[in-house]
């Protein structure tokens, strides 16, 4: 979920451009030339994939996927999502510039702890540790970014409280049907091009 | 998919996209940072000039803020009905708080105050000179390329999930709640990043025929106008004077 511009005090916007900052630095030292276009590349696919809207019950919640970026991408996950939402806030004004590193932070940095938590999982390669990586990356990703979102609105005030219950409660969902996908996107990497998951460091 | 107002002949669109993103990082943290409500109301005056600048054409295009407001109203519509203060209103059951609906009014008029002026300064360039000019706002090399490469991609595989799409759909493919569908997706997504592997791959040799050693070439330049230095230097005084009013 973005966080809109002018919500959060200006402590909390400085601190998250700082953190993201780190992240993105982190993330470009281990990007060679060769890997530019790849990183590039995926952080398209991934802003394509946020447009998909994939029905639960009556309603529809659109991919995050930032687990799944994670996986991949390890540390540059910081410069790819920066990127994606950079670009959703131009185009789409979605979230915003001064919330862009919060947003980038929220999404980014469960997104290397799930690369942590699945990169052993990953280089098993068997089917039951892939299952196991994609449920833990979709859980760890979007519950934790869920729960950045509640605290920060919870610094605003005690008067979100409520509405911070909410966010996570809303990306329950979201984690449910991101885990499903997972799984089988992971599965399909390793019939079709195990490469890809050989390349997971 | 382009920057809503980039084609245009209005002032706006003539001055320099590096002017356009520093007047808007400058106002857009002045905002951000403000706490108080008459000082949010002081800015009013320079969004409402600078759309009265644009012209009816900008109006269209605040329609889509609507939507990209969800969050915003979902945050002003839980102030009014959770905050606890001593001025409540009572409707029945319910119960509505005069300073929580200040403060919701508040965060959305410094949200809305800040989206307009994305709009109107950055969205009135075409996306590629911004990142051109954000290359001469210093903004490392490879963040850059990467933007440049996202971008010119994003519309490529856009492209190909709409032939899976149809192609799924013309052999009677429903999106429902059920395992299959997720399982359609994600096989859509597993093949969407496989081309993207390949891709990436290809694109890379093709930089490196061209030569490619670290830095893009442009063939256009920006350059600095009169009307650039009048535009930054009429809003910075307006942002000083807003900013001074203030002690």
């Amino acid at each position: 979920m973005h966080i809109s511009e002018g919500v959060l005090p200006g402590w909390l916007l400085i601190s998250g451009w700082g953190l993201t900052a780190i992240g993105t630095y982190l993330g470009l030292r281990k990007l060679d030339d060769r890997e530019i276009p790849l990183a590039a590349l995926l952080a398209a696919t991934f802003f394509v994939a946020s447009l998909i809207h994939v029905p639960i019950g009556p309603a529809s919640v659109h991919l995050i996927l930032n687990g799944l970026a994670g996986i991949l991408l390890g540390w540059t996950a910081f410069p790819v999502i920066l990127v994606g939402l950079f670009l959703q806030a131009i185009l789409f004004q979605f979230g915003g510039i001064t919330v862009l590193g919060v947003n980038t932070f929220n999404m980014a940095l469960p997104a290397v702890i799930a690369y942590y938590l699945c990169k052993g999982l990953i280089k098993k390669r068997n089917a039951k540790s892939l299952v196991v990586a994609g449920v833990v990356a979709a859980f760890v990703s979007i519950m934790g970014s869920g729960i950045l979102v509640a605290t920060e609105l919870l610094f605003v005030g005690e008067a979100f409280k409520k509405t911070a219950e909410l966010v996570i409660l809303a990306h329950f969902p979201v984690a449910v049907v991101e885990s499903i996908i997972n799984v089988f996107v992971l599965l399909f990497l390793k019939k079709s091009t195990s490469e890809i998951l050989e390349e997971v460091k | 998919m382009e920057n809503r107002l980039s084609q245009g002949r209005t002032l706006l669109h003539k001055i320099d996209p590096r002017i356009k993103i520093l007047i808007f990082l400058l106002f857009a943290w002045g905002i951000a940072l403000t706490s108080d409500f008459k000082e949010a109301l002081l800015f009013t005056p320079f969004v409402a000039i600078l759309l009265m600048v644009t012209g009816k054409n900008v109006l269209k295009a605040l329609k889509p803020l609507l939507f990209a407001n969800t969050f915003l109203i979902f945050i002003v519509l839980s102030m009014v009905f959770t905050y606890k203060s001593t001025n409540m209103i009572h409707f029945g059951f319910l119960s509505l708080s005069m300073d929580g609906l200040k403060y919701g009014l508040f965060l959305f008029l410094k949200s809305n105050e800040i989206l307009i002026l994305m709009l109107l300064l950055l969205s009135t360039s075409s996306v590629f000179s911004i990142f051109h000019a954000l290359h001469h706002l210093k903004l490392p090399d490879k963040l850059t390329q990467m933007l440049f490469f996202t971008y010119r991609y994003i519309h490529t595989i856009k492209d190909e999930y709409d032939t899976m799409m149809k192609a799924v759909k013309c052999r009677g493919f429903k999106p429902k709640t059920s395992i299959f569908t997720y399982k359609t997706f994600a096989y859509i997504l597993g093949n969407l990043l496989l081309r993207s592997y390949r891709k990436a791959d290809r694109v890379y040799k093709a930089m490196l025929c061209r030569g490619f050693r670290g830095t893009f070439p442009v063939y256009t330049h920006f350059s600095l106008s009169i009307r650039d230095i009048i535009f930054v230097v009429l809003s910075t005084m307006f942002f000083l004077a807003v900013e001074l009013w203030r002690f």
